[in-house]
């Protein structure tokens, strides 16, 4: 395990130089980051204009909410986003043949070794957010919800992972299946909106069959609505499960992988 | 020659302008169905649910014709990688022939994924006025003079940058925004709502949706052109003055 967090600081480390190299772009990169927060923000608080409450949420908890898609979309930005992003194109070029070579768990490699260093000034900001949002909360939350939040946001962080690794695998499988990777992004849209506002079959769906609503609904609950028990546990096997079964689906998809370079 | 060098990739031309609308459009009535539903109420900004529905259905596969992703790129590559050149020696120049390929493409997409929503609204009964369909196509065509003329210049960057790829994202998110894509800018308050009605972007999505569903008439529509076209005049002067002085500093690298 040491091992893999001395790597890991190592790819961050040569992740970082190589972002900074090119200042412009890397302030761009973070203009451009803000702008779809301020797209997504601009739905709510205009929509918020015209009414007082959706389903029982206010502006202030769906603020939370947002802040939490935030929290939890840049974390997995930062670690995964890069890597799973390029499995489509080392398929086909044939670079994942060099990354099999290597000593270390092939799953690892292919989620980890490109850190985007330049999210971390977007980590910032969010958190920034989240927090003026929480403290015009109607009441403070208590410490456990806290505990809650973060056990949840780590569980969607965990889902969020999963959901992509098993698209990128398609890749692997198919060769050629870049198309493929944008299905994801309308599954992923229903997360992007509090579970709360859904019609019931549809907050059921993502909670169950397709369990986006774990990425940061059911987060914000644990501080909005506090702590739900039941939810929490749910969440927290779901992402222990997608995590085991997309580790199992890793090495299944290996071993029909045909590489695309010999 | 556009039109067919797109045809040639059948499963990758279908997923960019039928399965993709069809499934965003899918989740975004989903979520205005979810909106509605939360409200307990018929109205919002003075129109009706149905009107919503319509708006959030049309705005996806507008959106998707108007914002220019791909196209860009190319340009950016051509003049990063060098190899411009090749257009340099054209009996055409840069701007045009890309602006061909563009319109070909955004045509066929436009004229073949507006049937969907077309559709949508016949079978759920949304507001739609198909005769001003032709009127929408046409002046969709003509926004896209617009956005190629931004595209340009932001290619035009790649002259004097060595990664010019993130302005692309920037100006599309903000584009995006500005356009009424994620919520129809006459929700917005008060003086935005009036600068955005006014600027060339809500001809990007707001416009020819809201007057396709009836939100917006021919004078609005009337007004846009002329916003339209003044966008065009500035970003084309800005984008002329860009291309000549880059290729001044142009070193011809991969020639």
């Amino acid at each position: 395990m040491l091992r893999y967090i001395k790597l890991w600081l190592q790819f961050f480390k040569t992740s970082w130089m190589a972002d900074s190299e090119y200042r412009l772009n890397f302030v761009i990169r973070i203009l451009g980051e803000f702008a779809w927060y301020t797209a997504q923000l601009s739905v709510f608080e205009v929509l918020y204009l015209h009414t007082q409450v959706l389903n029982g949420w206010g502006i202030q908890d769906v603020r939370v909410f947002m802040g939490t898609l935030f929290l939890v979309d840049s974390l997995y930005m930062i670690l995964f986003l890069e890597n799973l992003d390029a499995v489509s194109s080392m398929v086909r070029k044939g670079d994942l043949d060099l990354l099999l070579t290597k000593p270390v768990n092939s799953q690892f490699m292919i989620s980890c070794r490109k850190v985007a260093a330049v999210h971390v000034v977007n980590l910032v900001l969010v958190t920034g957010y989240l927090v003026w949002g929480i403290s015009n909360l109607k009441s403070i939350p208590h410490w456990n919800q806290f505990v809650a939040y973060g056990m949840m946001v780590i569980a969607g962080l965990a889902i969020l992972y999963s959901f992509r690794l098993l698209f990128s695998m398609a890749s692997v499988i198919l060769i050629e299946a870049t198309n493929v990777q944008f299905v994801w992004y309308q599954i992923y849209k229903l997360a992007m909106r509090p579970d709360v506002i859904y019609p019931k079959i549809l907050r059921l769906l993502i909670l169950t069959a397709l369990p986006v609503g774990f990425i940061a609904s059911v987060p914000s609950r644990m501080l909005v609505e506090g702590i739900n028990f039941k939810l929490a546990s749910t969440g927290l096997g779901i992402a222990a499960l997608m995590i085991l079964f997309t580790s199992y689906l890793w090495r299944r998809a290996l071993v029909h992988y045909s590489s695309a370079s010999s | 020659m556009a039109i067919l060098t797109q045809l040639e990739y059948r499963l990758n031309f279908t997923i960019d302008a039928v399965i993709q609308p069809i499934l965003t459009a899918t989740v975004e009535t989903a979520l205005w169905l979810g909106i509605f539903s939360a409200l307990g109420a018929g109205e919002l900004g003075g129109f009706g649910r149905e009107s919503y529905l319509a708006y959030a259905l049309w705005a996806n596969f507008v959106s998707r014709v108007t914002t220019n992703w791909m196209y860009e790129y190319n340009m950016l590559d051509e003049i990063d990688s060098g190899r411009v050149n090749a257009i340099l020696m054209r009996p055409i120049s840069f701007y045009e022939f890309y602006l061909s390929q563009f319109m070909g493409y955004k045509f066929l997409v436009a004229v073949i994924s507006f049937v969907i929503p077309l559709t949508f609204c016949f079978v759920f009964g949304f507001p739609v006025q198909v005769e001003r369909f032709p009127v929408m196509l046409l002046f969709v065509m003509y926004y896209l003079i617009f956005v190629h003329t931004l595209s340009f210049c932001v290619a035009c960057l790649a002259f004097y940058l060595n990664r010019a790829h993130s302005f692309t994202g920037v100006k599309n998110l903000a584009i995006w925004v500005m356009a009424g894509e994620m919520i129809p800018l006459d929700l917005y308050p008060e003086p935005l709502k009036s600068l955005l009605l006014h600027s060339p972007f809500a001809s990007g999505v707001y416009v020819p949706v809201g007057f396709m569903t009836g939100r917006v008439g021919f004078d609005y529509l009337g007004q846009s052109v002329i916003s339209v076209t003044v966008g065009i005049l500035v970003i084309g002067l800005i984008g002329r003055f860009l291309w000549k002085r880059g290729l001044r500093v142009y070193s011809g690298t991969g020639a």
